[in-house]
């Protein structure tokens, strides 16, 4: 393309993108359309801008007339719980996890069907924590993880005592949870609240057990029973320290 | 009980097609897309306040997409280069100008789309997908309009040279 006496600046191909987006502004726009009639080159660009715009658009389109899968509705969904809980601060890293089961764990506590025995007993008034479950909860720092069982965050619950969020991966299974040390227990019995069973890493469903993620169902169960917001690490201490005896 | 966030939940889930049919444009389709909407929303959630009611959600969660796809990329290409290879897409004997089927031609549109940096598919899917106007997709970037226009013509030259490379005469030198 040449510029000619009438043409001020050259018309880049930029500005001949920006035509066939119908971008280009009143004068500019004339100034193209003048020369296209003269430059099969730049015509045949133009041509090409549009297809690309088409395929662009139909490659897919499709997708808006596909099903939504429901793990994205139940993350859309998942932000009441979230959001008291103060999401922004405790969603630890990798937060991607677990939204899909939210909705469906909100309304009450979910059991998974085979807990580890050891870690995990029922007993008349409830489910206690036992054996390696019950010592990471007694000893263990939040974002420590040792003998399969993690800890996620601790919270003082609404009774004067403690509630503790965990993920165990042990005995083959990944189970995720909430107990507390109630206020008018003594320190140690660690009363599971909420119970679930997480899915091995990457399942369809697209919950993924990744480590230093906290699903919004704990928060939602944690939400329900805390009192104030997570230990820091220096209270958190002075807690496990003390055997989270009741507090005052 | 209604609120300000429950209408935020609503208003995502209202807009999860389209959610959905932007982050096919950036990774390709599939379960990366799906991955990378479900993060958006989460970025959204967790970014809330910064979200003014009356103002467009669908902006706002573009842009955060973006971000969460460069992230995204970002993070993949330290562990290990695990891209969309578009040779594959390319069967032998393909002749653009008669016998590409369509199908195949959006296949290989995806492709590219999804090997294109995230700030170019993210341009491509909100101009050429979404129908902003350049403007309007600087607006929400936060970048000029020229970079809009330069990351645009970029993608599009990826497009040429990977979809329509059969269909038309060579293309490239560039003054």
């Amino acid at each position: 393309m040449t510029a000619g006496p009438e043409n001020i600046t050259t018309i880049t191909e930029e500005m001949v993108m920006a035509y066939a987006d119908g971008a280009l502004s009143r004068p500019l726009a004339d100034r193209v359309e003048a020369a296209l009639g003269q430059d099969p080159a730049m015509a045949a660009q133009v041509e090409r801008h549009r297809r690309t715009r088409a395929l662009a658009a139909a490659a897919v389109a499709p997708v808006l007339d596909e099903p939504v899968p429901a793990r994205l509705i139940a993350a859309a969904q998942a932000n009441d719980g979230q959001k008291r809980f103060g999401a922004s601060r405790f969603l630890v890293q990798g937060g991607a996890a677990g939204m899909a089961l939210a909705a469906s764990f909100a309304a009450g506590f979910v059991l998974a069907p085979k807990p580890p025995v050891a870690d995990i007993v029922a007993q008349a008034d409830g489910i206690r924590a036992a054996g390696a479950l019950a010592q990471a909860l007694s000893g263990q720092a939040s974002g420590e993880a040792a003998d399969g069982v993690r800890i996620a965050l601790t919270a003082p619950n609404q009774d004067g005592g403690y509630c503790r969020a965990f993920h165990s991966g042990r005995g083959g299974q990944s189970l995720e949870g909430v107990a507390c040390v109630e206020g008018d227990s003594k320190g140690g019995d660690w009363r599971i609240v909420a119970l679930h069973q997480a899915e091995a890493a990457g399942d369809s469903a697209g919950y993924r057990t990744a480590a230093g993620a906290l699903s919004p169902a704990l928060m939602i169960a944690l939400d329900q029973r805390r009192s104030g917001d997570p230990l820091g690490a220096e209270e958190e201490r002075a807690a496990i320290a003390a055997g989270f005896k009741p507090r005052g | 009980m209604a609120s300000p966030k429950s209408d935020l939940s609503r208003e995502l889930v209202a807009l999860l097609p389209r959610l959905r049919r932007f982050a096919a444009a950036l990774t390709g389709g599939g379960a990366d897309a799906d991955d990378l909407v479900q993060d958006a929303i989460e970025r959204a959630l967790r970014k809330r306040h910064l979200w003014a009611p009356g103002t467009r959600l669908d902006s706002w969660v573009f842009r955060i997409m973006q971000n969460a796809w460069i992230d995204t990329v970002r993070s993949r290409r330290v562990r290990h280069a695990t891209s969309l290879d578009v040779d594959g897409f390319d069967p032998p004997g393909l002749d653009g100008r008669t016998a590409m089927d369509a199908h195949m031609t959006l296949a290989r549109t995806r492709a590219v789309l999804a090997r294109l940096p995230p700030e170019q598919s993210t341009v491509v899917a909100l101009v050429l997908v979404e129908g902003y106007s350049y403007r309007e997709a600087a607006e929400i970037l936060g970048v000029p309009e020229g970079t809009v226009t330069s990351r645009l013509f970029r993608a599009r030259t990826a497009l040429e040279a990977g979809v329509l490379k059969d269909a038309e005469p060579a293309h490239g030198e560039t003054p």
